[in-house]
């Protein structure tokens, strides 16, 4: 990894991470104060395409889909595609790679330092989103349960870590954007339409969003969350170690 | 210094680059020429090692172009044919970036932070460069030096340099020209790619010509001009009919000049006869001229394309 490149990364793309992660920020934020709200609109005849969720959910739950279908996945996902868009895609195919390239620095570590990038701020997402939920819930005085709540931001955030690595993989050896945001997009509507209605839940399986029982996990029942959570590991590990392979072998048309 | 052997890429559609060879040995100037599509950037890409070559081999200062790239690229100045930098970025941000970056990954050897930065405020202030502005604001000229102050800062062993005067006005290409001789004379080793004639001229040892993916010659540029035709200015009393039909058998092109004088190009293996001819004639002036890189070059391309380029 190289630092002085990292850090470029990081003033380069600041604006960028910050305003979507100001409206993730806000857009929870929202979702707390308009809680009364949110649980006298999802209940009984107003239930809608989600289906009557507050039944015997506490607010965890309310945050828990909130996060999934709407915060973390769809800001998320943008927010990380655009910037593997602009770290991997457009340097290859614009050619600002060559600059990096010819100050010593090897592909390899262009690809760990992006990689490292995308890590650190995906980690921060996982913070903010922690720390922003814990406080609210304190400051509305509303009682959680902090393993669950935990368990639920982590896997939120280890679910879009592995779409947003695939991306990665796809930009890293491949030319063309198509497939980097395609991927991601599928996955996403997947998920959605898997909520639908029950005859068409199984959709989930093929959404790597939907892998996990995001409700379940936030009453305290997530099944074998830790396996997806191993698996979503692997796929976050694989990508990087296969971009990074392939990425050293690949013919550059700079 | 630069060694190609053997060097083959073809692309999908079936164009690429054939049996390449040649060499730039330590010290000397090569020009690279060649129209658009004719091979050369994809060369230079195996050199810098954004390629690997489908077969053959490529090696700078000993090391393979492709597995050692980084390592070779702290010992090249490279200029893109189509410069291109990251986003949001001043030209002296970038600048002190690059220095910043090729310190991390110099290991200590080459200039230090200090010498590049002098290095850069000396080159800044040699093409006059306003280096405050945000590049993609920049003209196409001043990117153009931002790009060759980029590949000049850290003081490299060999430079490649792609169109290296694209987008230049006269004068800042004849400051390139002589900064590009003063690093000759220091004992730089230059590979240059250039359509502009003259900037090769006026620094190459030698000459490459590249056509449809094949060295087309590969010569020293005073062998090249002496090898190839050879253009005489004779003005005479004789008509016309005369010293048409004098020189018909070995003229390649008879025209007259504007000031009544004619220009009759021989090839080079034809000159005893054609002063042989010319002696037949009442001559009031006979000079050679001297022929031009570019109609060597356009030679080259015209032998099998029926004179078109």
């Amino acid at each position: 990894m190289n630092w002085v490149l990292l850090k470029k990364l990081e003033q380069k793309n600041r604006l960028l991470y910050w305003a979507f992660t100001g409206v993730i920020v806000f857009y929870f934020a929202m979702v707390v104060m308009m809680y009364p709200m949110i649980i006298d609109m999802m209940s009984g005849e107003n239930s809608g395409m989600l289906g009557d969720f507050t039944a015997g959910w506490d607010n965890i739950g309310i945050y828990a889909v909130s996060l999934i279908s709407e915060i973390v996945f769809s800001f998320g996902m943008i927010l990380f595609v655009m910037l593997v868009f602009r770290l991997v895609h457009k340097p290859i195919e614009g050619g600002s790679l060559v600059p990096y390239l010819m100050v010593g620095i090897s592909r390899t570590t262009y690809i760990k330092t992006v990689a490292a990038y995308l890590g650190m701020k995906l980690l921060l997402l996982f913070v903010l989103v922690l720390s922003i939920g814990m406080l609210s819930f304190v400051a509305l005085g509303e009682t959680f349960i902090f393993t669950d709540f935990f368990l639920s931001v982590l896997m939120a955030v280890l679910a879009l870590a592995a779409v947003i690595f695939v991306s990665f993989f796809i930009a890293s050896v491949r030319p063309g954007m198509g497939l980097i945001i395609g991927i991601p997009v599928v996955f996403y509507l997947m998920m959605l339409l898997s909520q639908l209605y029950s005859g068409i839940e199984f959709l989930r399986w093929f959404s790597v969003f939907g892998w996990y029982d995001a409700t379940g996990l936030a009453v305290g029942d997530g099944g074998l969350w830790w396996l997806v959570a191993i698996i979503y590991i692997s796929m976050i590990a694989a990508s990087f170690i296969f971009s990074a392979r392939i990425f050293k072998k690949r013919n550059l048309g700079l | 210094m630069i060694e190609i052997k053997n060097l083959n890429f073809t692309y999908a559609s079936g164009k690429g680059i054939f049996d390449i060879n040649f060499d730039v040995r330590v010290g000397q100037v090569v020009g690279f020429l060649g129209p658009n599509g004719a091979g050369k950037t994809t060369t230079i890409r195996c050199i810098l090692g954004f390629m690997n070559g489908q077969s053959g081999t490529v090696t700078v200062d000993g090391l393979d172009a492709f597995t050692m790239a980084p390592q070779i690229a702290q010992r090249v100045g490279y200029i893109a044919g189509e410069p291109a930098f990251p986003e949001n970025m001043t030209g002296r941000e970038f600048l002190e970036f690059l220095i910043n970056a090729r310190v991390s990954e110099s290991g200590g050897t080459g200039l230090d932070m200090r010498e590049m930065t002098e290095r850069m405020e000396t080159l800044l202030e040699y093409f006059e460069l306003d280096s405050t502005h945000k590049i993609k604001r920049m003209s196409k000229g001043m990117k153009q030096k931002t790009a060759i102050i980029s590949a000049f800062l850290h003081d490299p062993q060999i430079y490649v340099l792609d169109e290296p005067s694209s987008g230049l006005d006269p004068l800042m290409q004849a400051k390139l020209i002589d900064l590009l001789q003063s690093e000759k004379a220091r004992g730089k080793t230059i590979l240059i790619s250039s359509h502009i004639f003259e900037e090769v001229e006026r620094t190459a040892d030698r000459v490459i010509i590249i056509k449809d993916g094949r060295i087309a010659a590969g010569e020293q540029v005073a062998t090249l001009k002496k090898s190839q035709r050879k253009v005489y200015n004779l003005a005479t009393t004789e008509k016309p009919e005369k010293v048409q039909s004098t020189f018909a058998d070995i003229a390649i092109e008879m025209s007259i000049l504007e000031n009544g004088d004619w220009e009759i190009v021989v090839n080079a293996t034809d000159v005893n006869k054609f002063i042989k001819s010319a002696a037949k004639l009442e001559l009031t002036d006979l000079r050679t001229r001297v022929i031009t890189l570019e109609e060597i070059f356009m030679q080259y391309y015209a032998k099998n394309d029926g004179g078109a380029v």
